[in-house]
C-alpha cells in the first residue's frame, strides 16, 4: 500500500506538509476543494486548491492530487485550462479529481450553482467526457446538455494528466470511471464493500473494451490513529473538542462507516484490509496543526 | 513615467518562457509581469494556452519581488467566488504582489470553441458590474451581502486580500473609465493618442472622487537602436499580419503607440506622461523572441 497524505489549509501550512511528506517518503500530497473549511464554522479561512497546486508544483516533487473538486464550481473548460497548465508546471504530476460536492453551505453563502444531486451527477459525467475529449490529441469535441467542447484540439497537451473522480462507489460514478477516468477514490468504505465497488468498476470496463488494470484505485479517510493508546485518546479528545462531538459517538461513526482509525496496531489493518480488496494508495486526511501529530497519525497507518 | 511588460501567451508560450521574461522583467526593476487571460486564439493547430492564474501562481513562487497581473480576466469564464478565491490564495501565495484585472470578456472565439455561455454585450456588462459588486463585498472588512441579478454573496469571505490590487481594463471612452474609477486601483486602457488618453483619464478622475487610481496604458511598440534596425522590425511584423509596413506603421502611430528610433520613441511616452499615463506596459507577442522583448521594453523606457 502506497501512501499519501490529504490536507488543507494555508499556503504555509501546505508547503510544511509537502516538506514533510517529501521527508516521510510519501508519494502523493492531496488538497481537498473548498471555499469554507467547513459548513458548520463560516469563520475559517479557505483558499483555492488549484491555485496552491500550481504554486506546490515549485515547490515539491510530489505528486499534486486534487480530492475533490466539486463539478459546479468551475466550467470543464476552465478545469482543462488549469489541469493543463498545472500539468506543465509541475512536470506531469498532477492528478485532476473531481466529485459532485456535498457542502451545502458553500454554495449557499457563495452563490455557487448547486442544482440537486441527479443533475450534479450528470454534470460530474459530463464534466469528465469533456476533460477526456479535451486533453485527447485530435478534433474530438462533446455535446452535452450541460457542457459543448467544438470539434477542434485544444492546446496544449497534457504530459501526464490524470483524471480522476471521488466518490461512494454508487453505479453513476463506477460508469463515470470506467468510462472516462485514470484513478477512482473511493471514500472511506469497508474493505468489503471496497470490494464489491472494485469488481463492479472493473467489470464496466472491461465491457466499454478497457483494460481494467490501468485504473488506479485510492481511498481516503479523516485521520484518528496512534500506536500508543494515550497519544490515541489525545487525538480522539481533540476531535471531539474541535466537533462538539462526544468521543463515543465519534468512534461510533468512524467504525460503522469503516473509517481506519484507532490505537495499537488496528488503523494499520483497516488500511491493509482495504489494500487486499483492492485499494493501491490510502490518504489520511491529518487536519492537525502540530507536525508531531502527523508522523503519530502516518505511523500507526503504516503499522 | 514607470514600466511594465504585458504578455499574450495565448498566442502561445511555456511556463518557462513566461518565468523567463517575469525574472528579466524583475532584474531590470519593471512593476509587473502581466499578462491577459485568454484560453484560445485561432490558427491551427491551435497554440499553447496556458491559463493565467495557474501561472501567475507559478510565477508568485519563483519570483521574489516583481508584481505579477492578469490584464484582464473575464467574468465569462468563471463565478466572481472563483475569482474572489483565485486573487487571495495567490495574494498569500505571492506575499501581496498580485493585481486583478477583470473585464466583460470579448473574444467569441474562445468561449464558442470551450463552450461558455457568451452573452449579448448588455448582459455582459450588466454580469461585469454585477460581479464587480460581489467582488467588493467579497474583498470587504466584515461580512459582505450581495444581491444580484446574476450573482449572490452572504459571507464573510476569507482570508481578505492584503496587498492585492484591483485593476479594471478597457477601451471605452465612458463607461470604462468611469467604473475603475469606482471600483479599481488602476485604470489601463489600450494606448491612445494622448488627446484621447487625457479625457478617458479625466472621465476616471471625476468617478474617483479624489481617491487615487494609478492611470496605466499598454499597447505594442515597434522599436529600433537605428531607422534600419527599426524598419527591419517592422517589415518583420507586417509579413507576419500580411500588411505592407507603412500600413502597420500608420496603425500604430495612429493608435499612438512607440514606434521607431529612440528619439521618436521618447517623444511619444513623454506625451502620454504629459496626458496623464503614469505607467505603460509594453506589450509583447513573441515570447520565443525574449532578445527583442527586451530591447524594446529598454528602448521605450528610455535606456
Amino acid at each position: 500500500m502506497e501512501f499519501g497524505v490529504q490536507v488543507r489549509g494555508d499556503w504555509d501550512h501546505v508547503v510544511g506538509v509537502a516538506r514533510w511528506a517529501e521527508e516521510r517518503g510519501l508519494v502523493s500530497i492531496a488538497l481537498p476543494d473548498h471555499y469554507l473549511q467547513r459548513g458548520d464554522n463560516l469563520d475559517e479561512p479557505a483558499w483555492d486548491h488549484l491555485i496552491h497546486f500550481a504554486g506546490l508544483a515549485r515547490e515539491t516533487s510530489l505528486e499534486l492530487v486534487s480530492l475533490v473538486s466539486p463539478v459546479t464550481f468551475r466550467h470543464p473548460g476552465v478545469l482543462y485550462k488549469m489541469a493543463v497548465t498545472i500539468d506543465e508546471i509541475s512536470g506531469g504530476r498532477f492528478t485532476l479529481g473531481l466529485g459532485t460536492g456535498w457542502m451545502d453551505e458553500e454554495f449557499e453563502v457563495f452563490g455557487l450553482p448547486y442544482p440537486e444531486l441527479g443533475v450534479r451527477m450528470e454534470m460530474l459525467e459530463e464534466a469528465m467526457a469533456y476533460m477526456r475529449a479535451a486533453i485527447t490529441p485530435g478534433d474530438k469535441g462533446f455535446s452535452g446538455s450541460h457542457y459543448q467542447l467544438a470539434d477542434f484540439d485544444p492546446h496544449p497537451h497534457p504530459t501526464n494528466l490524470r483524471l480522476m473522480i471521488g466518490g461512494a462507489g454508487r453505479p453513476k460514478g463506477r460508469r463515470i470511471v470506467a468510462l472516462y477516468c485514470d484513478e477512482y477514490n473511493v471514500y472511506a468504505r469497508k474493505p468489503e464493500v471496497y470490494r464489491e465497488v472494485w469488481e463492479a468498476t472493473r467489470a464496466e470496463a472491461k465491457e466499454a473494451g478497457r483494460d481494467p488494470d490501468s485504473i488506479f484505485w485510492t481511498s481516503a479517510g479523516p485521520a484518528l490513529a496512534a500506536r500508543k493508546d494515550s497519544d490515541y485518546r489525545r487525538l480522539l479528545q481533540a476531535m471531539a473538542e474541535k466537533t462538539g462531538q462526544s468521543t463515543k459517538k465519534i468512534e461510533k461513526t468512524y467504525e460503522e462507516r469503516g473509517y481506519p482509525h484507532g490505537p495499537g496496531s488496528k488503523a494499520a489493518e483497516m488500511v491493509a484490509a482495504l489494500g487486499e480488496a483492492g485499494c493501491q494508495r490510502y490518504f489520511p486526511q491529518i487536519f492537525a496543526e502540530d507536525m508531531a501529530d502527523f508522523d503519530i497519525n502516518l505511523d500507526a497507518y503504516q503499522g | 513615467m514607470k514600466f511594465s511588460i504585458m504578455t499574450e501567451p495565448h498566442l502561445g508560450g511555456t511556463y518557462d518562457q513566461q518565468l523567463a521574461a517575469a525574472r528579466w522583467a524583475e532584474a531590470e526593476g519593471l512593476v509587473s509581469f502581466a499578462r491577459c487571460d485568454h484560453f484560445l486564439s485561432g490558427g491551427d493547430p491551435t497554440p499553447d494556452a496556458t491559463d493565467a492564474f495557474a501561472v501567475l501562481a507559478g510565477l508568485a513562487r519563483d519570483t521574489i519581488d516583481i508584481r505579477l497581473c492578469v490584464l484582464v480576466s473575464p467574468i465569462t469564464f468563471r463565478h466572481p467566488a472563483v475569482i474572489a478565491k483565485n486573487a487571495v490564495t495567490i495574494d498569500q501565495m505571492s506575499g501581496g504582489r498580485f493585481d486583478l484585472g477583470v473585464g466583460t470578456g470579448w473574444m467569441e472565439l474562445e468561449h464558442v470553441n470551450l463552450g461558455f455561455p457568451f452573452p449579448g454585450w448588455r448582459e455582459r456588462w450588466t454580469r461585469f458590474e454585477d460581479a464587480l459588486n460581489y467582488l467588493d463585498a467579497a474583498f470587504g472588512e466584515g461580512h459582505g451581502s450581495y444581491e444580484g441579478a446574476y450573482y449572490t454573496l452572504d459571507a464573510d469571505m476569507l482570508p481578505k486580500p492584503t496587498g492585492m490590487r484591483r485593476v479594471i481594463g478597457g477601451s471605452g471612452p465612458k463607461r470604462t473609465p468611469s467604473l475603475a474609477g469606482k471600483w479599481a486601483d488602476e485604470y489601463n486602457f489600450f494606448i491612445c493618442p494622448p488627446d484621447e488618453a487625457r479625457a478617458k483619464i479625466e472621465m476616471m478622475q471625476a468617478a474617483a472622487g479624489g481617491r487615487n487610481v494609478e492611470a496605466t496604458a499598454m499597447g505594442g511598440a515597434i522599436v529600433g537602436r537605428t531607422e534600419a534596425e527599426y524598419q527591419e522590425r517592422l517589415a518583420k511584423w507586417a509579413a507576419k499580419r500580411d500588411l505592407q509596413p507603412k500600413e502597420l506603421e500608420d496603425r500604430y502611430v495612429n493608435n499612438g503607440f512607440p514606434v521607431g528610433t529612440p528619439d521618436r520613441v521618447a517623444e511619444t511616452v513623454a506625451a502620454l506622461e504629459d496626458a496623464g499615463v503614469e505607467r505603460i506596459y509594453v506589450q509583447w507577442l513573441d515570447l520565443d523572441d525574449l532578445d527583442t522583448m527586451k530591447e524594446t521594453v529598454d528602448i521605450v523606457r528610455g535606456g
